[in-house]
């Protein structure tokens, strides 16, 4: 896919500027959904001694939950700078760009492991940012944004892990059980130098009633998509998020757990 | 103490504290090219516990297009890796040569016979060479090296990581264990590679169902659940884009929609339509896992989307791929393509 506008178009008759989509807007009988409620919840769990997951909101509109992989405190340090610089480039400017807010936070994560001496340090995240009847994901690495849609749940993330190249180049991963851990490496995240910065952008319609769960690997690793289902729609968003978190650590709490739940009216 | 000879050649051969890697002389294409790059940097940036992972995580990413390449590690335990047409040579008995020719993926062995060894691939190395770090052309390499950690292996395969996951290019928790390595080290079966993969549960009925879905999509009948119950199979079509013209293009393949779109090519497979209102390049079609995106490619009149009946049109941004759902009709031109679920 090119960024560059096409410079061959000229021969393309121009419509009125305009005109469809004011036709196809008075053809609607919906309102745009909006935020109506969220709320987050970021626990240890059972087996680390610190939580590295960090997250964010700026406002009702764009929410961040981060993932810090590092020694040496080098993960919470990592999931922070991250967080905080997206939420910097993205929050306070409607229709920044979220790559390049991705992109800078790489930086600062680099840059902030540099001067506190951590020298291999990272992050995953995600970051879902909403416009009136749209809304825009980024994501880096294996946290995940799911909807949830009257009794449909739908994944609209992809980890950028070992294991999703074998799908992609069609392997099946269960041919290759015994690489263990290796299967969930990450192949991109934010920390990582530019050219092996991969960034998964997506946009999405959203709807009234619509619920949106934005997890560290620490809840959906740890809990079946029936718990998940389930726990998103336990009472209000702030419950919700912390049913989720608290569900994951008494599965266990082999990572940190964060979520943030998001409903749409 | 570890000594590494070179051999004269136009490939390249990188060593770092305890990791070589070497990229032998091939012609790649140019993207390729590009990931053999990327392997050179993410080697030569990875954490000193977690040069494979690195090196193997930039090959996923690159879908295992990146040509043939050896990768040794000393550090800890004596691993070498191979990926592609090449074969590397050991005097580990248990190991006497190793080739990533049969797979499509990599192989990789620990070297465990005590003992200092010898491994090499490619052109016979030069007496009077030493690589003592950095990036040197080169046509082969032989290592001789005595590993500091020799590995102890109980004869259990050991589970994953606690986090399951790997940074790729280093960090403390993400050094792979030895054990890990150990059950890394046998040979990867032959993996013949083919249409990207999908996976899924099924209902009672049979119908596939991503791995969220709790009842199916099609009949409602219950997905069973568990990790047990997970297929994975080539993905079958998602649906169909339907023209008011009657055209079809069935969801199970990449599109590249315009007035006159090309070749195609890596852009998916050219659908011409015969609309001046179009551009030449406008709506590019691709499926990532069970969702279908769709990316207007900086058109003149734009893209609009009306996700399903009734709701508010959202104009496209040009360049940022759209999750686009059954139900949804799409405006380009004075075109429509309804997105008509699948049937399947």
């Amino acid at each position: 896919m090119s960024s560059e506008p096409w410079a061959d178009d000229e021969d393309t008759i121009p419509t009125l500027d305009g005109a469809a989509l004011e036709r196809l807007r008075r053809a609607g009988h919906l309102e745009p959904a909006e935020v109506l409620e969220w709320g987050a919840a970021s626990d240890v769990g059972r087996v680390r001694l610190v939580n590295e997951d960090a997250w964010g909101a700026w406002g009702d509109r764009l929410f961040v939950v981060a993932d810090g992989m590092g020694g040496h405190a080098g993960g919470e340090l990592a999931s922070r700078t991250a967080v905080r610089a997206v939420l910097e480039a993205v929050g306070p400017a409607a229709g920044a760009d979220l790559p390049d807010a991705v992109q800078r936070a790489s930086v600062a994560v680099r840059a902030a492991g540099e001067t506190a001496g951590v020298r291999a340090l990272g992050t995953t995240l995600v970051a879902l940012c909403f416009t009136p009847g749209a809304a825009e994901l980024i994501n880096v690495g294996d946290s995940r944004i799911y909807r949830f849609r009257a009794d449909r749940m739908d994944l609209l993330t992809r980890d950028h892990t070992v294991r999703n190249g074998l799908l992609d180049a069609g392997i099946d991963p269960a041919d290759h059980a015994q690489l263990g851990a290796r299967l969930g490496g990450l192949t991109s995240f934010v920390g990582a130098a530019a050219e092996r910065l991969a960034v998964q952008q997506v946009s999405i319609a959203v709807a009234r009633g619509d619920r949106y769960l934005l997890c560290s690997d620490g809840v959906h690793r740890q809990l079946p998509e029936d718990a998940l289902r389930r726990l998103v729609a336990a009472g209000s968003c702030a419950q919700a998020a912390t049913a989720l978190v608290q569900a994951a650590v008494d599965a266990g709490g082999r990572d940190n757990a964060t979520a943030i739940v998001v409903e749409l009216g | 103490m570890s000594a590494l000879r070179v051999a004269p050649g136009a490939g390249r051969l990188a060593r770092r504290a305890g990791a070589l890697l070497y990229l032998p002389d091939v012609a790649p294409d140019a993207a390729a090219a590009a990931g053999r790059d990327e392997l050179m940097a993410a080697f030569l940036g990875a954490a000193d516990d977690a040069v494979l992972p690195a090196v193997v995580a930039v090959a996923a990413a690159h879908r295992f297009t990146v040509g043939p390449f050896a990768a040794v590690s000393w550090r800890g335990p004596l691993a070498v890796l191979v990926h592609g047409a090449l074969t590397v040579h050991t005097d580990d008995p248990a190991v006497p040569e190793l080739s990533g020719a049969r797979t499509r993926t990599w192989v990789e062995r620990v070297l465990e016979s005590p003992g200092p060894r010898t491994i090499r691939a490619g052109a016979a190395a030069q007496a009077d060479t030493s690589l003592e770090a950095g990036v040197v052309p080169a046509g082969g390499f032989a290592l001789d090296v005595a590993p500091v950690g020799q590995t102890m292996r109980d004869g259990t395969a050991p589970g994953p990581a606690a986090s399951g996951r790997v940074l790729a290019t280093g960090a403390d928790e993400a050094t792979l264990p030895p054990s890990a390595l150990a059950a890394a080290s046998d040979p990867v079966a032959p993996a013949e590679g083919g249409p990207p993969m999908i996976e899924g549960r099924r209902c009672a009925a049979g119908h596939l169902n991503p791995l969220t879905a709790g009842r199916c999509h099609r009949c409602g009948a219950l997905v069973q659940p568990g990790a047990d119950a997970v297929v994975r199979v080539p993905r079958p079509p998602l649906g169909t884009l339907v023209g008011a013209d009657g055209l079809r293009l069935p969801l199970d393949r990449a599109y590249l929609i315009g007035r006159n779109p090309g070749a195609g090519g890596e852009g998916g497979q050219p659908v011409r339509i015969a609309d001046p209102k179009l551009s030449r390049r406008h709506l590019e079609v691709r499926l990532t896992d069970w969702t279908v995106h769709i990316t207007d490619l900086h058109t003149r009149n734009g893209t609009i989307v009306v996700p399903r009946p009734g709701a508010p049109p959202l104009p496209l941004h040009a360049g940022v791929a759209f999750a686009v759902e059954a139900g949804a009709t799409i405006h380009l031109g004075s075109r429509t393509l309804v997105f008509e679920a699948a049937d399947t």
